[in-house]
C-alpha cells in the first residue's frame, strides 16, 4: 500500500514515514505544494492514498487538492491541518477532501481513518480482506490461514495485503514493487521474487498464482 | 458619591432663600417705613380737618387709631380737646416729635392754623401695629414666591439632568462583552464630547482586545504543530522494535521536544514585546 505524504514540517512528515512504513506502507514524503502536484501528476494511480497538509508553501493544500480533482484523479485524500475552523473543515471537504484530521493526532487514528478510507474507495464493507482461506485484517496487521494465525513480516504483509486488495487480479512485477516499495527504498532485482518465494512458503504455495510474464494473484475462489 | 444634581439643587436653593429674605426684609423695612409716612401725613391732614370752622362741634374722624387732638385759640385758652392727656399745649414749636403722655410715647404733630394752636398725637405702638400689619402684607407673597420657586428649580434641574440618568442606565445595562459604541445622537452638547471620547476608548479597547485575540489563536495554531510532531514522535518511538531504531526515534523526540520549548520562549518575548511597546506607547501618550 503506497501513500504520499505532504507535510512541510521535517519533524510530522519523519515521524510520518516511520509510523506508517513501520505498518508496511510504503510511503513517499513531498515537502510542498509544488512538489506534491509533480509526484500526483507524474505517477498516476502510484499511490492508493494522500496524507494532505492544508498550509504548504509553494501551493497550499486546497490547490493541491483542486488541481488533482481537476485532473480526475480520485485518490483517497485525507488532509491533516493545524486549522480547526468550520469553514476549513467545509472547504476542504467540498473541494474534494475524503477526511479531516485536525493536528496534533494520534498515529493510531491516522492509521485507522486511512484504513477506513481505502475500504470505502474499494468499495469493501467488511474491514478483513478475505479469500476461500485466507484472512487479511489490515487493523491488527493479522493473517490467518483456515482459522490459524500466520507469522509474516512487514514486507511480506505489504504484498499480500497489495495481492489481497482485490483477489484474482493480476499484479505485475513493476505493480508490486510500486505498492511496497516507496521513493526511500531503492528496488533491488529478484526483490518481489524473493518476497514472493519467502510469502509462498508461509501461506501455501497455491494460494499464489504465477501467470508467467505477466504476474501474479492471489485465488479468488471461495 | 458628589451628586452634580443636589450640589445643583441646593447651591440654587441657598441662593433663592437668601434673595428671598434679603428682599423680604427690605420690604418689610421699606413697607413699614412708607406705613409711617402715611400715618404722619394722617396726622397733619386731622390737624387741617380740626383746626376748620366747624371744629370743636364734633369729635374727630377717630376709629381705632387711637387718635388725641386738641385746640388752642390763639390767646392760649383750649377750645377742644379729645382727651384729658392733651390737657396744656406740648409741643413749643410746630412739626412732628415723639412725646410721652402719661407714660405712652405718643407721636405728635403741632401746627398753627388761622391762629390756633393745634396738636395731634397718637400712640407709637398703634403705629407700630399699623406699620407692621402693611409690611406682613408686602412680605407675604414674597414668603410664598420662595418655595414655589424652589420647587420650580428641583424640577427643573430634574429635566434638565434627564440625558444624565439616560445614559447611566444605558452604561449599567451594557454586559461585559458588549463591543457597540454608546448612542451619543441627541445629547446635550457637555455631554456629548464625553460620550465621543467614551466611544474612542471603546473602539480602541475593542481593537487592542481584537488583536490579543489574533494573537492567542496564532499562538495556539503555531503551537499545534510541534505538537503533532511530538504525538507522532511519540506514537513511532512505542512501535519501534529493535534497539538502534529505538534511540533514533527517541532522539528525534528530544529534538522534538527542544523544538516546542523554543517555539514557546519565542511566545513569551513575543508577547512581553507586545506588552512593552503598549506601555511605551501609553506613556508616549501620558
Amino acid at each position: 500500500m503506497r501513500v504520499l505524504i505532504v507535510e512541510d514540517d521535517p519533524m510530522i512528515g519523519a515521524s510520518l514515514v516511520r509510523g506508517l512504513t513501520d505498518d508496511g506502507y510504503a510511503a513517499d514524503w513531498v515537502r510542498d505544494g509544488a512538489a506534491a502536484d509533480a509526484a500526483l501528476r507524474d505517477q498516476l494511480g502510484e499511490h492508493q492514498l494522500v496524507l494532505l497538509d492544508w498550509g504548504l508553501p509553494h501551493k497550499n493544500g486546497l490547490e493541491v487538492l483542486k488541481s488533482l480533482r481537476a485532473r480526475g484523479n480520485n485518490v483517497p485524500v485525507l488532509i491533516l491541518t493545524a486549522r480547526d475552523g468550520l469553514t476549513d473543515r467545509v472547504e476542504g471537504l467540498d473541494q474534494g477532501a475524503d477526511d479531516f484530521l485536525v493536528k496534533p493526532f494520534e498515529l493510531a487514528e491516522l492509521k485507522a481513518r486511512m484504513r477506513a478510507l481505502l475500504r470505502r474507495h474499494a468499495g469493501r464493507i467488511e474491514p478483513q480482506l478475505s479469500t476461500a482461506e485466507l484472512a487479511l485484517d489490515p487493523a491488527t496487521r493479522t493473517v490467518t490461514r483456515a482459522g490459524v494465525r500466520i507469522q509474516l513480516t512487514a514486507r511480506e504483509f505489504s504484498l499480500l495485503h497489495a495481492l489481497m486488495q482485490r483477489p484474482g487480479t493480476l499484479l505485475s512485477r513493476a505493480q508490486l514493487e510500486e505498492r511496497i516499495y516507496g521513493w526511500a527504498n531503492p528496488v533491488e532485482s529478484n526483490a518481489v521474487e524473493f518476497l514472493l518465494h519467502s510469502l509462498r512458503r508461509k501461506i501455501g504455495n497455491e494460494q499464489i498464482e504465477n501467470l508467467r510474464g505477466l504476474g501474479w494473484r492471489i485465488a479468488a475462489d471461495k | 458619591m458628589r451628586s452634580l444634581r443636589r450640589r445643583l439643587l441646593i447651591s440654587l436653593w441657598i441662593a433663592v432663600l437668601a434673595v428671598g429674605v434679603v428682599s423680604a426684609a427690605v420690604a418689610y423695612l421699606q413697607v413699614s417705613r412708607q406705613a409711617k409716612g402715611l400715618l404722619d401725613n394722617q396726622l397733619a391732614q386731622i390737624a387741617v380737618l380740626v383746626s376748620g370752622p366747624s371744629a370743636g362741634t364734633r369729635p374727630p374722624p377717630s376709629d381705632d387709631s387711637d387718635i388725641e387732638v386738641a385746640v388752642w385759640d390763639a390767646d392760649g385758652t383750649l377750645k377742644y380737646s379729645s382727651s384729658t392727656l392733651l390737657g396744656e399745649r406740648h409741643a413749643a414749636r410746630a412739626g412732628f416729635s415723639d412725646i410721652r403722655l402719661s407714660r405712652e410715647l405718643y407721636r405728635m404733630y403741632a401746627t398753627e392754623i388761622g391762629g390756633q394752636h393745634v396738636e395731634v398725637a397718637q400712640p407709637v405702638d398703634v403705629r407700630e401695629d399699623q406699620a407692621e400689619v402693611a409690611a406682613i402684607a408686602a412680605l407675604l407673597p414674597v414668603l410664598l414666591l420662595i418655595p414655589a420657586l424652589a420647587i420650580v428649580i428641583g424640577f427643573v434641574i430634574r429635566k434638565l439632568l434627564q440625558p444624565v440618568r439616560e445614559l447611566a442606565q444605558v452604561v449599567a445595562r451594557r454586559d461585559d462583552f458588549a463591543q457597540e459604541t454608546l448612542p451619543s445622537a441627541g445629547l446635550p452638547t457637555e455631554l456629548k464630547p464625553l460620550v465621543e471620547e467614551i466611544n474612542k476608548l471603546l473602539t480602541r479597547q475593542r481593537e487592542a482586545a481584537e488583536r490579543e485575540r489574533a494573537f492567542i489563536a496564532d499562538a495556539a495554531h503555531a503551537l499545534r504543530t510541534p505538537l503533532a510532531a511530538l504525538q507522532l514522535q511519540a506514537d513511532v518511538l512505542e512501535g519501534s522494535a529493535d534497539a538502534q531504531e529505538r534511540a533514533a526515534r527517541l532522539a528525534d523526540l528530544r529534538a522534538g521536544i527542544q523544538r516546542a520549548a523554543r517555539l514557546s520562549t519565542q511566545l513569551l518575548s513575543l508577547a512581553r514585546a507586545v506588552r512593552c511597546r503598549r506601555n511605551s506607547r501609553k506613556r508616549g501618550i501620558g
